[in-house]
């Protein structure tokens, strides 16, 4: 309880801070200047980014075209291997894709960590010495990440985990366990899974980012992921009210009723 | 031992970021792309998705109630989108999209036209996403 109090007075205070620091508008040339940092000298990485890209300047430049990253069409700069499930796993992920991921938790509003990707969509971060903060736009999805800190020992399972990170020279490197099973949809876990993900301001525009996901009761070895945050100078969140007017669940269920899809 | 088309079709799976908060083929065939011209008669500014609503003519005079899904607000608004500005009752426009699984009048907007300055906007992603079996498996090289 008191940690969940600790958590809104923080976030309280975040959204201060962020609206006295509104992202002024910057342009491609940006990418000269040296990487900003903090009073005690660590890397800063408050700013608006957009994941999955490698491409620098303003959203609009960035995403010239279509106007937005294009599923499945676009330039892909996150890249991961083949998930290296253990064959129970991957038989639960080919059933999951047979039913058209009908039951995928995202669709229900539940969160998951976005892991390098999730493009269409800006994350806002927001440094302290004493803590980072990445707010998702999708889904209002925020993270915590105290600095410099350990795990708690009675940690409570969630879908994001838990979060701590600390320095190992420029890179801020975030350990995330105490994580929630999840066995529906598009992507599964169990509790056993432990990400160590790697952030590291290269230069102005650019954060490269690392992950490795160990999970030893779905996972036959460790999986790894890299990606890009590039900055985005001048957008702003936008609101994302995912249980606002929902209507999939409802539809999923009339398309099981005519039986075109279904949970078997 | 599991066969590799399993091995590899589970890690693309899970390789897919998740672009929408559900799957598209879930809900629609990408196989059934759609264009429609019709007068709008209610738009749902609405968060996880945006929902239009048009009235169609059909061949044979009569016109028909069309439900469209588009991207969240806050995507649309990054495009040039704004709330009951861009799209208003009354407004005759040309949609593209893919039609629901069930074959009712329901379906996914991918770009939308507007008659009153043939201005084009985009609303919505291309068909993918979760589209099992439409689209054949990934098969490992």
């Amino acid at each position: 309880m008191l940690r969940q109090v600790h958590h809104v007075l923080l976030l309280a205070g975040i959204l201060t801070l962020i609206s006295c620091q509104r992202p002024a508008a910057g342009n491609v040339a940006a990418d000269h200047k040296a990487v900003p940092r903090t009073a005690d000298g660590k890397p800063d990485f408050t700013g608006v980014w957009q994941p999955d890209s490698d491409v620098p300047g303003t959203w609009e430049e960035a995403n010239q075209g279509v106007g937005v990253p294009d599923p499945g069409t676009g330039h892909r700069v996150r890249h991961a291997e083949p998930v290296p499930y253990q064959p129970w796993a991957a038989q639960k992920i080919l059933d999951a894709y047979k039913r058209r991921y009908v039951d995928n938790p995202v669709a229900r509003c539940i969160p998951q960590l976005d892991l390098g990707a999730g493009g269409l969509y800006p994350n806002q971060f927001v440094q302290t010495p004493e803590v980072l903060v990445i707010l998702v736009e999708s889904r209002h999805v925020y993270r915590l990440i105290p600095l410099n800190a350990k795990h708690a020992e009675d940690l409570d399972s969630a879908y994001l985990g838990d979060s701590v990170g600390h320095w190992e020279g420029d890179t801020l490197v975030v350990d995330v366990t105490g994580f929630k099973e999840r066995m529906s949809g598009s992507e599964i876990n169990t509790d056993a899974l432990h990400v160590v993900e790697r952030f590291t301001r290269v230069d102005y525009n650019t954060i490269n980012y690392e992950a490795t996901l160990d999970d030893s009761k779905a996972l036959t070895r460790p999986w790894h992921i890299t990606s890009k945050y590039m900055l985005r100078p001048g957008t702003q969140l936008q609101e994302h009210v995912c249980e606002e007017n929902n209507q999939d669940p409802e539809h999923f269920d009339e398309l099981m009723k005519k039986g075109l899809v279904s949970r078997k | 031992m599991l066969k590799p088309t399993i091995l590899i079709l589970a890690g693309l799976a899970v390789a897919a970021p998740a672009w929408a908060h559900h799957s598209f083929g879930a809900e629609y065939d990408g196989t059934k792309p759609i264009t429609l011209t019709g007068v709008v008669t209610e738009v749902q500014w609405t968060n996880p998705h945006i929902y239009f609503f048009m009235d169609v003519k059909g061949k044979n005079g009569a016109v028909e109630r069309w439900k469209f899904e588009g991207y969240p607000p806050g995507v649309l608004h990054r495009i040039g989108w704004r709330t009951n500005a861009t799209m208003k009752p009354g407004d005759t426009v040309t949609v593209f999209g893919w039609r629901a699984r069930d074959g009712s009048n329901w379906g996914h907007s991918r770009e939308v036209t507007f008659a009153k300055d043939g201005k084009k906007l985009q609303s919505g992603p291309p068909a993918g996403n979760g589209d099992g079996g439409n689209s054949p498996p990934p098969i490992a090289k």
